[in-house]
């Protein structure tokens, strides 16, 4: 062999040894945590727990903040309280209404040290009425001041002796930095210091803000946690608005994880073998709005007809006659919310006050009109009958529902029919209440429901289906400010009372919501946010 | 002897003069004569027999001015005799009493007559300045002894401020009053008098305002006494416990024995209605008792009692009618289980729980009447998991689950052989998990 021969093949086995570590070491890389995809039906606007309005904004804000407290799931599949920024909370055995918390040494995503001054900060902002945050009337209720006791302590007092397993709860609200680019934040966060946060915000959670385009949000793992490093490089919030669009995104592993999900997405998901699925029964619930103001359904005995027509479980079968994972309301709330919420107070749930009576609600329609009022063409809408709104987006899901509510309907002599409307027309017509009836979901409530009044209130912008009663606002205002168990009790049977007669719902049923996820691991879904572990998930290809 | 002998024997002798002369004098001569031998007797310290020669005057008027005088003084210098006795005798108040009752020396109805010829004025003098010094001198230490009853009001229990502000009154009084009695013999006694009244019209004021906090913190008191717990909880029979239950009842309804007693007697110290409700309050204490006795005797297989055995919801604010401690108990075990019992008073429809804390993480469960130590085969811990905080056991909607609110406290094993544990009520508070 010549020496140009020898050389050549010398050259071309250290190249092809290069490439072949090359191949190698990218192979490495691509194994390694990279960022979780999570899909979502829409972005947060503002991640600032103080100012958050919406499920997503709340869920997102659990990747970003910490309390005091934070809510985790634990092994049993349990949301259970522990500590979070606070390194100990001791209660005051004298009087048992002051507790003394020593923060953690943490920093903030911007390296600045978490000091008491933020807690303080941050109980300023969340009371501030500008702000208008859905925790403001409870942490009045049960917080008479929050102050420093130096660098790292904080004094809590309660307005009266609390049990630690309940005040533990109240300390789970978020923290937010008292300093932002280098300024103080003022208390009122709705000017642009506040949207500024917002859009950007600084946080000590396992993730910290990197970037937002119109279709995602991208949140990089942050080591310093208090909750301990992240398993996973980061997480990315991606919009992807239909319900098919984001099922095709997880099936071709575009995404890592699908958050929102409708009833009937399972089976289309358990075809693929290697979707894993976690399913919680979700603070939300399906309703039928009627819209009050339109003469034919301004009367209570019209909206009555409507309730008592229904039988819930024969609306969608193979969904709502199910044994388990679904749950009806015969009111405002789900019908378990009491036995669930206080099991030690309650063995059965609310009394159902308007129960299927199809001879009564077919009764009741004749003499209200409404029977005759569906026989006629509707002014708005070209079918007969009483026109049944729906997002489109819901899919098959909305069209066997609607289906199943004009059948049931149909039983009582009131002619309704389904009508599906693209999503933007839907949110129109619901906003500008030109909708006879309307299937809604509500979501992002508490364990208690406590965000319910906007539906019901007079003058709330939520308020979709127009009604009005002084004695209900009066009620619900009582409910909002309860924070004893007995008040909170008496005020929420006697709004499911109230509201049982105006009738601007037909209560339907809660579903189970899924939680569909490839390739991942540490995922464990324990309430409504599915953040709560989310430190903790990583690519099953990266362990 | 000599002298009754020989001062007949003038007096003989100048009764027959007198009877001699008496032949040859006019009246008014008569009873000249008779006024100047008396007096001539008087003053040479015969009064008896000068009164006798005075008798002898034949002009009614004069032969009665001129005895009544002779009783007079002879009554006067038994007077000063009684106070010289009483000086000696019964102390410088009766003898200061026995001046006052001497009165002024009588005066004499002729300037023949030398006054005061046994020295009697001079006597009482002697008596009532020593008497009068003797008061100034114990009413300087009642006030001294006040005075120090008064810096006991400032510190201590408020039943031991509320005695020595009373005690404190009672030597200002006193102390104003001997200062009077020793009167102007004493010369610091005037000023002494009116200091002392001074001192105490302001120790009365004191008192009331002691009394009125006193009634105020009664409910607060009672608390504490409703709190007290044994000295040895160990051996702590049902007989004891009964008894131990007995003396508290009996020391709340003395105490509001007393406090009725205050209220009655300064009905204007507190309001009537604020007094019928920390009354209400301490009789609503008092009315547990009967319910305690009902448990200790129908309970069994129950453990040991913490104390206070029967607790409502934990209330630190002064006054607070609903005010109650944390039952405590302590103890010590490696292996097996302690038992413990005690009754939640919680009324009927209000949602309260009933935490039980522990100084260690070792185990806890807690069950309803009938269920503890023995009797545990159906037990059913009502602790509820899920709450669990720390080494905080809490048993939600007490009230309602708790028959009677008697609950069995089952302390497991720990890591150190004694524990500590208490059991409170608290209100129940909603609580938001989002």
């Amino acid at each position: 062999m010549s020496d140009t021969r020898r050389r050549s093949s010398l050259i071309a086995c250290v190249a092809v040894l290069a490439i072949a570590a090359f191949l190698v070491l990218s192979s490495c890389a691509t194994k390694g945590p990279r960022r979780i995809v999570v899909a979502v039906q829409e972005l947060p606007l503002r991640l600032d727990p103080v100012r958050v309005s919406r499920p997503i904004e709340e869920n997102a804000c659990e990747l970003l903040f910490d309390g005091m407290v934070n809510v985790v799931a634990n092994d049993s599949g349990s949301a259970t309280p522990a500590l979070g920024l606070a390194e100990s909370i001791v209660q005051d055995q004298f009087d048992r209404s002051l507790y003394r918390i020593t923060l953690r040494k943490a920093a903030w995503h911007d390296g600045r040290q978490l000091c008491s001054g933020d807690v303080v900060s941050s109980f300023a902002a969340y009371v501030d009425p500008a702000n208008a945050s859905t925790r403001r009337e409870y942490l009045l209720g049960l917080v008479s001041s929050v102050e420093a006791d130096g660098e790292r302590g904080v004094l809590v007092r309660f307005r009266e002796p609390i049990a630690e397993f309940r005040a533990w709860y109240v300390l789970t609200f978020k923290i937010v930095p008292r300093e932002y680019r280098g300024t103080i934040m003022p208390a009122d966060r709705s000017g642009k210091e506040g949207e500024a946060f917002a859009v950007s915000p600084v946080g000590t959670g396992p993730f910290r803000f990197a970037s937002r385009r119109n279709s995602e949000i991208v949140l990089d793992s942050y080591p310093s946690a208090v909750r301990g490093a992240p398993a996973s490089r980061g997480i990315v919030l991606r919009r992807i608005v239909g319900s098919k669009e984001r099922i095709a995104a997880l099936l071709s592993g575009k995404v890592d994880l699908i958050a929102d999900t409708g009833p009937l997405d399972r089976p289309l998901l358990e075809r693929a073998g290697d979707v894993m699925v976690q399913s919680y029964m979700p603070q939300a619930f399906y309703s039928l709005a009627i819209n009050v103001r339109r003469s034919e359904l301004s009367s209570p005995e019209a909206r009555e007809a409507l309730v008592r027509a229904v039988d819930r479980a024969a609306l969608v079968p193979g969904l709502t006659d199910r044994s388990s994972g679904v749950e009806f309301c015969c009111g405002p709330f789900p019908d378990g919310l009491l036995t669930r919420v206080l099991p030690e107070y309650f063995r059965q749930g609310f009394p159902n006050r308007l129960p299927r009576a199809q001879a009564l609600a077919a009764h009741l329609a004749e003499t209200s009109g409404l029977a005759a009022y569906g026989r006629r063409s509707s002014d708005s809408f070209s079918e007969a009958g009483l026109a049944i709104a729906y997002p489109k987006s819901w899919g098959e899901f909305g069209a066997r529902l609607s289906l199943g509510l004009t059948a049931e309907l149909g039983e009582a002599h009131i002619v309704a029919h389904p009508s599906p409307l693209p999503d933007a027309d839907y949110a129109a017509a619901i906003g500008s209440r030109s909708f006879e009836l309307a299937l809604v979901y509500h979501e992002g409530y508490d364990n208690l429901y406590s965000g319910i009044s906007s539906l019901y209130r007079s003058s709330s912008p939520e308020n979709e289906t127009g009604i009005s009663d002084a004695q209900l606002d009066k009620l619900l205002a009582s409910r909002d400010g309860a924070v004893e168990v007995t008040d909170w009790i008496r005020d929420t049977l006697a709004v499911h009372d109230r509201v049982s007669v105006l009738a601007p719902y037909v209560p339907l049923f809660c579903v189970e919501k899924d939680i569909f996820y490839r390739g991942l691991s540490g995922v464990l879904i324990a309430s409504d946010n599915p953040f709560l572990t989310s430190e903790k998930w990583v690519q099953a290809a990266a362990e | 002897m000599a002298k009754y002998v020989s001062a007949t024997c003038i007096a003989i002798a100048i009764s027959l003069a007198i009877s001699s002369c008496a032949v040859f004098r006019s009246p008014a001569q008569r009873a000249q004569a008779l006024i100047e031998e008396g007096s001539r007797l008087f003053s040479a310290g015969y009064v008896a027999e000068a009164e006798r020669t005075w008798a002898g005057i034949p002009d009614s008027e004069k032969r009665e001015e001129y005895t009544a005088y002779a009783q007079a003084y002879s009554a006067y210098d038994a007077a000063v005799s009684r106070a010289e006795k009483a000086l000696s005798s019964a102390g410088p108040e009766a003898a200061m009493a026995a001046v006052s009752g001497a009165g002024a020396i009588p005066a004499a109805p002729t300037a023949v007559v030398a006054p005061d010829p046994l020295g009697a004025a001079a006597r009482l003098d002697r008596v009532a300045t020593t008497a009068g010094a003797a008061l100034a001198s114990r009413a300087a230490s009642a006030e001294s002894s006040a005075d120090g009853s008064l810096i006991k009001t400032r510190t201590g229990a408020i039943a031991d401020r509320v005695a020595a502000a009373s005690k404190a009154v009672d030597g200002y009084i006193e102390a104003a009053r001997l200062y009077r009695s020793a009167g102007d013999r004493a010369p610091e006694a005037g000023a002494g008098a009116s200091r002392s009244s001074s001192k105490a019209a302001k120790a009365e004021e004191l008192h009331k305002a002691l009394l009125k906090e006193s009634l105020v913190s009664f409910s607060d008191r009672m608390g504490e006494v409703f709190a007290r717990s044994p000295a040895d909880t160990k051996k702590l029979d049902d007989k004891a416990l009964l008894a131990f239950n007995a003396e508290t009842d009996s020391l709340i309804r003395h105490a509001l024995a007393e406090f009725d007693q205050v209220v009655a007697a300064y009905p204007d110290l507190i309001d009537p209605t604020k007094a019928e409700k920390l009354r209400l309050s301490a009789s609503s204490l008092s009315a547990r008792f009967a319910r305690i006795e009902g448990a200790i005797k129908a309970t069994k297989n129950r453990g040991r009692p913490v104390m206070p055995l029967l607790i409502g919801i934990f209330n630190p604010q002064p006054g607070d009618s609903q005010r109650s401690r944390p039952g405590s108990f302590t103890g010590s075990s490696v292996s097996g289980s302690d038992w413990w019992w005690g009754i939640v008073d919680i009324p009927k429809g209000l949602a309260q729980d009933l935490v039980i804390t522990m100084s260690d993480n070792r185990p806890v469960r807690v069950y309803a009447a009938g269920q503890g130590s023995s009797a545990g085969k159906t037990a059913s811990d009502l602790v509820n998991p899920l709450f669990k905080v720390g080494n905080s056991w809490p048993v939600l909607n007490a009230g309602e689950r708790l028959e009677n609110g008697i609950f069995h406290i089952e302390v497991g094993p720990g890591l150190s052989s004694s524990y500590s544990g208490e059991a409170v009520v608290y209100k129940s508070f909603v609580v938001r998990t989002r």
